[in-house]
């Protein structure tokens, strides 16, 4: 009896380990794909480095410095340094990219809105996935009535145009931040739901589906160990494209003032707030922009490349 | 085809119904208090609860649902209900809500038309272009631009706009109005740039993979001129997604042109959206939005009518349904 159990853990083992070395031969591959496509790599390195930042936002620029106001400093050039009074002394400051009207040092708010840019784009996408990835399954997969119901309600929610959506939850729930990533996450479901339907719709008459049925495997085993790990690609390239959209539609709510509203620092009502003062100071329209821009682009290209090496008719 | 249609008609209603749904039940939730804005803070309970009652506030969510639909009979706050067209009075400005949308609707067709009109001017050829060279160096370019025109947020391209072309060139202005030709240029450049890059993606890979049939391979063998097989055997075929793609933006611009339109003062149909959202003026919201997803689920419909009608395999699959109706759903099916 004991050999047996030893039998099996050792069968586990090398099976584990069999799996272990062809998922990373697969990421080796991936990779080779991934790389040779230059664009994608500097993005993805771009992305880590903003990452970064955004977790060690706190060491590079303390949250009360970024938000508390000298007016004395209001509208320096980049480059140019001012004496700050910050936790009851005077220290001389240089502010890199300048800083804004209210004399706030625009690279450190940069820095910690990059804090909440990564948190809803990611919160938002993996939101988003959760609950599109449930509802796709199950409408793909079960079909009829259940597929009837959850297409019939992602065609309401498709026939409103996205940003309208998401404009109209947060106007209904208010502005804060958690309210902004459902506004954002509900927007991207309708998405999810038809991509992982289609997907699953794809792949469920195959006989390999067949096959686990007729050993006995349940419905969530088949879907979650058997059909999902075939659709992962489109999945995964449509996540990343959402993660810029995410950040993109974060910082145009916020710069409508639906959202996260100043003094808290964020990319878009950075540009809301630069707005009267633009032909004085134009970085402050444009270190914001550039640093949306550069993030939603790197997102794309990553996208992009994900693409092209994760599907083999593309490949050339 | 006519029996397509109707189908497809009928099938607008429980969609429709259910974005109403939809926007009531998010409008409903807002914990804004419109009899409170009505009579100020300083009013009586008393007053308070016959203002809530007037307006019909006290009621169940279902009532109210019910009366936003099919009216709402009171001397002051009464409707006749959106589906015979009146929402009542804005709460703000005490203007018809759909007198105030109708009138601002025109604004905004004019800048989404403008926008898309620009957008497959220079998409689509910018499209062939690339596709007849693909990953040359042209291409590439064109790539990495619409790669730009995908990702720019929307109001930070109309900054840059107006800080360059208004503030510091002072060619247009910054502020937009429908009369005024010049003053549109920017918003419909701003508002074009996102469906610009998607049509010159879609013109790109759709002409690719036209390029590659066989049927391309046989005009080229024949010894045919190379722009017919380009203009006459590929285009022509290659464009049928593009219209898709391009009825779709058009919805999109209808409704996406919200930022756009608040950027440059621009008095359409977005302008009053998010003014009426600051203001907590319900009736407006619920107006505007529904007006928008109707505009953007018809606009739809239009484009898969069309497709139908630009796509002769499609005309013959309907043909078909009607001699073998099994054969065609059991394709339908799959």
């Amino acid at each position: 009896m004991s050999a047996a159990t030893t039998a099996t853990a050792a069968g586990r083992g090398s099976n584990f380990a069999r799996a272990l070395r062809r998922s990373g031969r697969n990421f080796a591959q991936f990779w080779r794909q991934l790389s040779r496509n230059k664009l994608a790599v500097i993005s993805l390195a771009i992305v880590i480095g903003f990452a970064g930042v955004a977790i060690f936002a706190d060491l590079l620029y303390e949250y009360d410095f970024v938000t508390s106001n000298s007016l004395e400093n209001a509208l320096l050039k980049p480059g140019e340094s001012g004496t700050v009074y910050y936790h009851e002394k005077d220290i001389e400051h240089t502010f890199i990219l300048g800083s804004d009207n209210y004399g706030r040092d625009i690279l450190g708010r940069l820095v910690h809105g990059a804090r909440v840019s990564m948190i809803i784009g990611f919160a938002a996408v993996a939101i988003s996935l959760c609950a599109g990835g449930i509802l796709g399954s199950i409408a793909g997969y079960k079909g009829g009535l259940f597929d009837t119901l959850i297409m019939r309600a992602t065609d309401v929610l498709l026939s409103i145009p996205t940003i309208l959506l998401a404009i109209a939850i947060v106007a209904a729930l208010g502005n804060s931040f958690f309210n902004l990533l459902i506004a954002i996450a509900s927007s991207m479901i309708p998405g999810y739901i038809r991509i992982v339907r289609a997907s699953i719709i794809q792949v469920k008459d195959q006989e390999f589906v067949e096959a686990a049925h007729c050993i006995g495997a349940g419905d969530f085993r088949i879907v979650l160990r058997h059909i999902l790990p075939n659709i992962t690609s489109p999945i995964i390239v449509q996540s990343t494209l959402n993660v810029g959209s995410a950040i993109n539609w974060a910082a145009s709510l916020s710069f409508l003032g639906l959202g996260i509203l100043p003094p808290k620092p964020e990319w878009g009502n950075m540009l809301s707030e630069a707005r009267e003062f633009i032909q004085y100071a134009p970085h402050l329209l444009f270190a914001p922009g550039l640093t949306i821009l550069i993030t939603v682009l790197a997102y794309n290209l990553i996208g992009d490349g994900l693409r092209d090496a994760l599907d083999p008719k593309l490949k050339r | 085809m006519s029996r397509y249609l109707l189908r497809r008609v009928l099938m607008l209603v429980p969609v429709l119904l259910g974005v109403t749904l939809i926007v009531f039940a998010l409008m409903y939730v807002t914990p804004s208090d419109p009899a409170q804005m009505m009579l100020g803070a300083n009013a009586s309970p008393a007053a308070y609860t016959q203002m809530k009652a007037d307006m019909g506030l006290d009621q169940p969510f279902l009532v109210q649902y019910i009366r936003f639909l099919f009216g709402y009979k009171n001397p002051t706050f009464g409707y006749r209900g959106l589906l015979f067209g009146d929402l009542g009075r804005s709460y703000v400005s005490n203007r018809n809500v759909f007198e105030l949308i109708l009138s601002s609707f025109p604004n905004t067709l004019i800048l989404a038309a403008g926008a898309l009109f620009l957008a497959l001017a220079v998409g689509v050829p910018i499209g062939i272009l690339s596709a007849t060279h693909p990953y040359s160096a042209v291409d590439m370019i064109f790539t990495v631009f619409a790669l730009f025109g995908a990702s720019i947020p929307v109001f930070w391209a109309a900054m840059v706009l107006i800080y360059t072309f208004a503030n510091n060139l002072r060619i247009f202005p910054a502020m937009s109005n429908p009369g005024d030709f010049l003053s549109l240029i920017l918003p419909i450049i701003t508002l074009s740039m996102y469906s610009m890059a998607v049509i010159m993606r879609m013109t790109r890979s759709s002409m690719l993979e036209v390029m590659q049939q066989d049927y391309i391979r046989t005009a080229r063998v024949k010894g045919m001129d190379e722009k017919v097989v380009v203009f006459k055997h590929a285009l022509r075929n290659a464009l049928i997604p593009v219209v898709t793609v391009a009825g779709l933006q058009f919805g999109q611009l209808l409704g996406g042109a919200v930022l756009t339109e608040k950027i440059f003062s621009y008095p359409g149909l977005g302008t009053i959206m998010v003014d009426a959202i600051y203001q907590k003026d319900t009736p407006q919201i619920l107006g505007s939005v529904c007006f928008v997803a109707l505009t953007f689920t018809i606009m739809n419909l239009i484009v898969d009518i069309l497709y139908g009608f630009i796509d002769p395999r499609i005309k013959t699959t309907f043909a078909r349904k009607k001699r073998r109706p099994a054969a065609a759903a059991a394709r339908s099916q799959a």
